[in-house]
């Protein structure tokens, strides 16, 4: 079966449902509820490894070396993913309650994701690339 | 964080709630894939890939605009209102799909897969800087 137009349904009614949710959030009586201003505050504070993922997943997506650090394994790259991220989450946890990330490390952090994205997980690596290189 | 502690205070549920769908959409996606993955079938990357290399470029363009905007604030003055800027922001969007300026960025760098890069990463970096002139949130954390 394929699952192509299903995907695409799915990407594109998520996309459009946080646009409306978004709107909709922003038009009601509760100020400061709509998703980029929670999404902000938690990337200001304690969860800034939402910065990395976002930057990540635009390398992932977009861009990707033809020659990947990590060869064309496909399962080392995720498990390498989910282990960054889990360590910046757990070192989120263990800032102070008051904790605010500064504005260019949050810079710093999307760049660190894209770069990750492209030359570790890499969606458009040489076909002849059989091997990892470790 | 003083900021929503107090939110949270006034609109605990509507604020929990936003946040909950968040998260639930997030894990929603994430069980999709890897169910796509597993059962061998076409997953999420391998569809946005596809769809940005024939140049819907919406996609990479959105994905600067959506970073800046949830990842860096302003503390300067406003060059625009965020309603305004909202409309500029999605009018540019619309202005890409349907002049298919996409494609036409892929015709101008090239279509080999290092080219097709290139012209990822130029819409990407065009997302981003449209982001920082007119969609950025207030440092308000």
């Amino acid at each position: 079966m394929d699952f192509t137009l299903i995907v695409q349904i799915v990407v594109a009614c998520t996309i459009l449902f946080l646009i409306l949710f978004n709107v909709v959030l922003y038009f009601n009586d509760i100020e400061k509820d709509t998703v980029n201003y929670l999404i902000k505050q938690w990337a200001y504070h304690k969860y800034f490894f939402l910065t990395t993922a976002w930057g990540i997943l635009g390398g992932h997506f977009f861009l990707g070396s033809q020659v990947p650090l990590l060869g064309d394994n496909t399962w080392l790259p995720v498990v390498l993913v989910i282990v960054f991220l889990g360590a910046l989450f757990l070192i989120g946890k263990k800032q102070d309650q008051g904790f605010i990330m500064k504005r260019r490390i949050q810079i710093l952090l999307l760049l660190l994701g894209v770069l990750y994205g492209h030359f570790f997980w890499s969606q458009r690596h040489l076909d002849f690339l059989d091997a990892p290189l470790f | 964080m003083q900021n929503l502690k107090h939110f949270l205070k006034e609109h605990p549920k509507v604020i929990r709630l936003v946040q909950y769908i968040l998260i639930g959409l997030f894990v929603f996606l994430v069980i999709f894939d890897i169910f796509l993955a597993a059962t061998g079938n076409i997953t999420i990357s391998e569809v946005i890939k596809g769809e940005t290399e024939k140049g819907f470029f919406v996609l990479t363009y959105l994905w600067g605009v959506v970073a800046i905007n949830l990842f860096f604030t302003r503390k300067g003055k406003k060059l625009v209102h965020e309603i305004p800027g909202t409309f500029i922001i999605l009018g540019l969007a619309a202005l890409i799909y349907f002049l298919k300026l996409g494609p036409m960025l892929i015709n101008y760098v090239g279509n080999n897969p290092t080219d097709i890069r290139i012209a990822h990463a130029i819409s990407m970096a065009f997302g981003l800087l449209m982001g920082y002139l007119f969609w950025r949130q207030d440092h308000d954390v």
